[in-house]
């Protein structure tokens, strides 16, 4: 990096070498997903011995490493909407979004029963994007197996998620539905961010 | 929420909301159900537009509330005390003794899909758990790689292209359109537990109450405004059944971000903000911004509402008027689909 101040000639070289290292070496989608899918896994076998706190802190790495949640915000809220928010605003939706997404992680996958997740398959989609459709396989009780499509966009050299669907229903659809209702009404951001708020201190209350 | 759901789906419907539904095992949720109502009552003010696909928004949610303090009076309890009474592999054998019975449903609606492989399959299930399975107590068959599958006949019906219409919220039976009402009427009068006695009926409600419960906590937890969740997540599942998980089926669910491409480029505030992933401090700066009010519910049921409850059953009955018509033709229909 340092090479472009110095030398433009020389430094397109390196970028030109740099990028197809990178594209050759950075994750793909399908091990991006896998990646994620382990760390759950690993919270989930230590959830007796971490805290709710520490489930979130590990969990938080990992979804920031491999979601991109402002994508996912945006496509919640909407363009409109997205656009109408004030920068202090947006901070703050995606800190608490975050936050709820993580919480609502930490909260769920606290217990192992030897779950497993198996890669199924991946395809490019029409727009250029990447789903990796996996299966959760959950052996103890009576439900057996959750099918999890992993929706990827590019974001600069990187594969991140940005929905999620399990057997079909879709994360992000049906956040959308619910956000959008309650940004309609009046001081609808405020309402919004007292009630991810309120659930988020729910969580941690457990 | 739901009390006692007839649609299979429905029960093992949430186990699919978002993550972890399926993996719900501490719960140890206490049931803040006022909260809940509270979200709830809150969104309502806004609910006055009409929704093409639930049109009855405003009956459906006072019924939705019903179901709900129902169930956390009644239903709640009881599977609770089921649930910590009865060890694990008595209740997996009383969900297997009904998915059993299920699996005539199955074969039928394979059989007037034109799915013909596939309700051989599924006899030789219901077949190998009957006998070996002991009356179904068991589920041998999926042990030997017969999978189970999930086909009712409101998914028969989309097949042969009635449509879905509206959405409705039944009174203690739950989630529905208005194609799974002859939907569910089909399926119950094919299921021999309906025939077996009241003790039996009951203890299939009290079954399927108790495995939905994981997905109505978690519901409880992680919705925002419970009854759009669970609109949404109850009709992208069903769909996701009558396609039977096709990924291509899905894409426009999953992508979703027509609208947004355009601005991805101009957004100065995506770019400033892709850098700082990994960035754990983020969470730690969230802060508490206040309560939701506690406003009272509204309980009293007016003649608007009426009305509106005996147009959902006209559209009830027109979809059962397209279900009998549709299975005047059921013959042809089987033969094409055959053909596909």
């Amino acid at each position: 990096m340092f090479f472009f101040g110095i030398n433009s000639s020389f430094a397109v070289t390196s970028a030109k070498v740099e990028s197809k290292q990178l594209s050759e070496t950075s994750a793909t989608a399908k091990n991006i997903v896998i990646d994620f899918q382990n760390v759950l896994l690993d919270v989930m076998k230590k959830g007796q011995s971490l805290d709710f706190q520490a489930r979130c802190k590990q969990l938080e790495v990992a979804i920031l490493k491999s979601h991109d949640v402002i994508k996912s915000l945006r496509t919640i809220v909407g363009s409109k909407e997205w656009n109408s928010f004030s920068d202090a605003q947006k901070n703050q939706l995606t800190k608490v979004f975050t936050k709820f997404i993580v919480s609502t992680y930490a909260s769920n996958f606290n217990e192992f029963s030897n779950e497993s997740f198996s890669y199924i398959s991946e395809h490019t989609t029409k727009k250029g994007n990447i789903i990796v459709r996996s299966v959760l396989d959950i052996p103890a009780g009576k439900r057996k197996k959750v099918t999890f499509d992993y929706a990827l966009k590019k974001n600069g050299n990187d594969w991140k998620i940005y929905n999620i669907a399990a057997d079909g229903v879709s994360d992000l659809a049906t956040r959308r539905s619910e956000y959008r209702r309650i940004l309609a009404k009046n001081d609808g951001f405020n309402a919004l961010i007292a009630i991810i708020t309120k659930k988020i201190d729910n969580y941690a209350k457990q | 929420m739901l009390i006692f759901s007839q649609e299979k789906g429905f029960s093992s419907l949430f186990a699919v909301c978002f993550i972890a539904s399926a993996l719900l095992l501490s719960g140890c949720a206490s049931n803040e159900v006022i909260e809940a109502e509270a979200v709830e009552v809150e969104v309502v003010e806004v609910a006055e537009e009409v929704n093409e696909i639930d049109p009855y928004e405003g009956f459906n949610r006072k019924v939705f509330v019903f179901n709900d303090t129902l169930d956390s009076y009644v239903a709640a309890p009881i599977s609770d005390a089921y649930l910590f009474v009865t060890p694990e592999f008595v209740q997996s054998g009383v969900a297997n003794f009904f998915n059993n019975l299920k699996d005539i449903n199955v074969v039928l609606n394979d059989v007037m899909q034109g799915k013909m492989v596939q309700s051989a399959e599924d006899t030789g299930r219901f077949a190998v758990n009957s006998t070996v399975g002991l009356l179904g107590l068991f589920d041998v068959a999926t042990e030997i790689g017969l999978e189970k599958h999930d086909e009712d006949f409101a998914q028969t019906l989309a097949v042969w292209g009635v449509p879905q219409g509206p959405y409705l919220v039944l009174p203690l039976l739950g989630p529905a359109t208005t194609r799974g009402v002859p939907g569910g009427i089909f399926d119950a009068a094919a299921n021999p537990a309906t025939y077996i006695g009241a003790p039996v009926q009951l203890l299939q409600m009290l079954n399927a109450r108790a495995n939905a419960d994981g997905e109505l906590n978690f519901i409880e937890e992680a919705a925002l405004d419970p009854y759009v969740f669970t609109r949404e997540s109850f009709l992208q599942y069903r769909n996701n059944l009558i396609s039977d998980g096709k990924l291509e089926n899905t894409d426009d669910l999953l992508e979703l971000d027509d609208e947004f491409d355009e601005f991805d480029e101009d957004d100065d505030f995506a770019k400033d903000n892709s850098n700082e992933e990994g960035n754990s401090t983020v969470i730690s700066q969230v802060e508490s911004t206040g309560t939701i009010d506690n406003k009272p519910q509204d309980a009293q049921v007016s003649s608007d509402d009426l009305t509106r409850a005996s147009e959902s059953l006209d559209g009830a009955v027109k979809s059962l008027d397209a279900a009998t018509s549709s299975y005047k033709t059921a013959d042809e229909k089987i033969d094409q689909l055959e053909m596909q």
